[in-house]
């Protein structure tokens, strides 16, 4: 009776060993899933992370647009509030009192459509130029960030109307950040 | 017989194991099923400032069809409603509505988006549909539509906006692909 009682007790042993191991070993395959699927979660935030930055930094940007110092002020031409006065840019380019006005190391408003016209923008020059630099205190002002906005101006041909083009405004600086 | 009643219990506590075992693999397999599911259905992430900034500055573009008298020209929106319209009418200068915004919304959207090789972009899709809401179903119609480029992957970025043309609104969407 003894000796049936022992041999029954060990294999009932190596069969609970064997359970526990196969347990375990699952526990260790689900602990492994769970790990790659959340580094590649995390990953992903990452990314987000930088997107959302990125979307914050073209808002702000933006926001320069909307400026007193720069916007298109009639609002029934410009329903987003994101267009600048290109008039208002160029007397701006001109007095360099306003460099140090939105706390940035370079502030750039580049034409995009229409194509015509190439270099640096005038009072006299445009619409025949590409670009309005504002601000450039430093060669060094590291990556900039930018948005859509719309140019706007005064077009005194066929009795005068107002005409809004494509821009796009390229920032770098503390007054960002 | 005490031997006994100590493998009993062992194998019991062993059940007792296995059932906690099965019971936080079913939770875990549950919980990985609603994360995945849930982070697919969030279509925010596909939301683009730069997009959406885009679009708006698009709305506003003045195009050069003058629709009543010289000097009067159509934005991009009132030209997008006009050629949904009145898809024949003529601008002052001649070309019909549809042929003018055809022609300025492609050389905005080539001049904005590079695509192609040498750009993080693949292609772009700009749609513009009327949208009305009737009591048991949605009218939906094309006024324009422009495609550049493979835009069929799924890594994409995108928005759209709306202006009220009644009785219903235009739905003006881009989505640009990488």
């Amino acid at each position: 009776m003894n000796s049936y009682c022992a041999r029954y007790s060990k294999r009932g042993q190596l069969k609970i060993q064997e359970m526990a191991f196969v347990l375990v070993a699952i526990m260790v395959f689900f602990g492994i899933v769970i790990l790659v699927f959340f580094s590649a979660y995390l990953s992903g935030m990452k990314n987000d992370v930088n997107t959302l930055a990125e979307d914050e930094a073209r808002q702000i940007v933006r926001k320069i647009a909307s400026s007193p110092e720069l916007t298109w002020a009639d609002k029934a031409t410009c329903g987003s509030g994101a267009c600048i006065d290109v008039d208002k840019a160029l007397i701006m380019k001109e007095r360099k009192s306003y460099a140090d006005f939105w706390n940035l190391d370079y502030l750039r408003i580049d034409r995009i459509y229409p194509t015509t016209g190439t270099g640096e923008c005038t009072l006299g020059g445009y619409p025949n130029c590409r670009t309005i630099i504002l601000v450039n205190k430093t060669d060094s002002f590291g990556a900039t960030s930018s948005a859509y906005v719309s140019l706007c101006r005064w077009e005194t041909a066929n009795g005068g109307y107002v005409k809004c083009e494509i821009g796009r405004i390229y920032a770098s600086g503390n007054g960002i950040k | 017989m005490r031997k006994r009643i100590r493998n009993k219990k062992g194998q019991e506590e062993m059940v007792g194991f296995v059932l906690i075992v099965v019971v936080v693999a079913i939770i875990m397999v549950v919980f990985l099923g609603i994360f995945i599911r849930s982070s697919k259905s969030q279509d925010y992430k596909l939301q683009s400032v730069d997009v959406h900034q885009f679009l708006t500055s698009l709305m506003e573009y003045t195009t050069d069809c003058s629709l009543t008298y010289e000097g009067d020209y159509a934005d991009m929106s009132e030209l997008i409603a006009e050629c949904y319209a009145n898809p024949g009418k003529k601008c002052l200068s001649g070309v019909t509505d549809c042929q003018a915004l055809n022609s300025t919304l492609k050389g905005i959207l080539d001049a904005s988006w590079i695509v192609g090789e040498n750009s993080a972009y693949t292609g772009y899709v700009f749609n513009s549909t009327y949208q009305e809401n009737l009591t048991s179903f949605i009218v939906k119609k094309q006024a324009i539509s422009v495609l550049k480029g493979n835009c069929t992957g799924k890594s994409f970025r995108g928005d759209e906006v709306f202006f009220s043309n009644p009785p219903g609104k235009i739905v003006s969407s881009f989505r640009v692909c990488f």
